[in-house]
């Protein structure tokens, strides 16, 4: 019976120990993916600009087609669908756009920049509870073409 | 005597979730660094809008350091058509992992059962400007 309950309390302590491991490793796996994907969004959605506004030497951003970009390339390149989004629009006209939901300083000494705060929220662990929400925040300064 | 036994049989199961812990972490790094790798490759393809074959053979040769295995069994699925600006890129690779469970002999699984197909599916798009 001693033997048994050993036995059981060391595979027990193993199999936890692990899962504890396993979670971490994800947790990791995803933060790294998320920040190159929103990088990636960002990149991607930093080349739509109005063209028109750009042959007169004004660099305009384009909202609508940014804000599609941004979700079209999350979706592509993050595996999770459910993510709430901040983005930060400022350029040449003068006044700082955002969109999305949460709070998100601006950057003051950046010439026109995107800035996106992705939000996944907390991760699935197992073993313990966890209070604080996955998150990363991308910015992508465009200097012209 | 007995207590001798059982204390051998303990350390034995211990050793497993022990070498098991260890490989964890090792096939940890493996995927990180393999991620790392196909977007900084991914980031390459964004300026010159392809993945060139010598970019290729690069990627291949760069990932095989990390992983335990020969440049011809990574699979890298990218398109030879060049990407205009604001097209999008697909780059598709495909690594195999060796490995993934320390004691395979131990549960009885055989080496080819212990092993799997990581892929990393990434979506660029194209800043190069053909001039």
């Amino acid at each position: 019976m001693k033997n048994l309950v050993i036995l059981i309390a060391i595979i027990s302590f193993g199999s936890i120990l692990m899962t504890y491991q396993i979670d971490f490793d994800k947790m990791a796996q995803e933060k790294q993916r998320l920040k190159f994907a929103a990088d990636e969004a960002l990149a991607s959605a930093s080349l739509s600009i109005d063209l028109w506004e750009y042959a007169n030497g004004y660099l305009i951003y384009d909202d609508t087609k940014v804000k599609n970009k941004v979700k079209e390339m999350m979706n592509k390149n993050f595996d999770k669908k459910i993510f709430t989004y901040k983005l930060i629009i400022s350029d040449e006209k003068g006044t700082n756009r955002n969109y999305g939901e949460g709070k998100q300083d601006i950057i003051d000494n950046l010439s026109p920049y995107l800035l996106l705060k992705i939000n996944i929220g907390k991760p699935n662990f197992r073993c313990i509870k966890c209070y604080e929400d996955i998150y990363v925040v991308s910015a992508y300064e465009n200097q012209g073409f | 005597m007995k207590n001798l036994i059982t204390t051998i049989a303990s350390v034995m199961i211990m050793m497993v979730f022990l070498l098991q812990f260890i490989n964890n972490q090792v096939l940890h790094n493996k995927i990180m660094n393999i991620d790392r790798s196909v977007n900084c490759f991914k980031e390459i393809a964004k300026q010159e809008g392809r993945l060139s074959d010598i970019r290729e053979e690069e990627l291949k040769t760069m990932i095989s350091k990390y992983v335990d295995c020969d440049e011809s069994e990574i699979a890298v699925m990218a398109d030879d058509k060049v990407r205009g600006r604001g097209e999008i890129i697909n780059l598709k690779v495909e690594i195999p992992l060796k490995n993934l469970i320390a004691a395979n002999e131990v549960f009885g699984i055989d080496d080819d059962s212990n092993s799997g197909i990581y892929c990393c599916n990434l979506y660029t798009t194209s800043e190069y400007v053909a001039r």
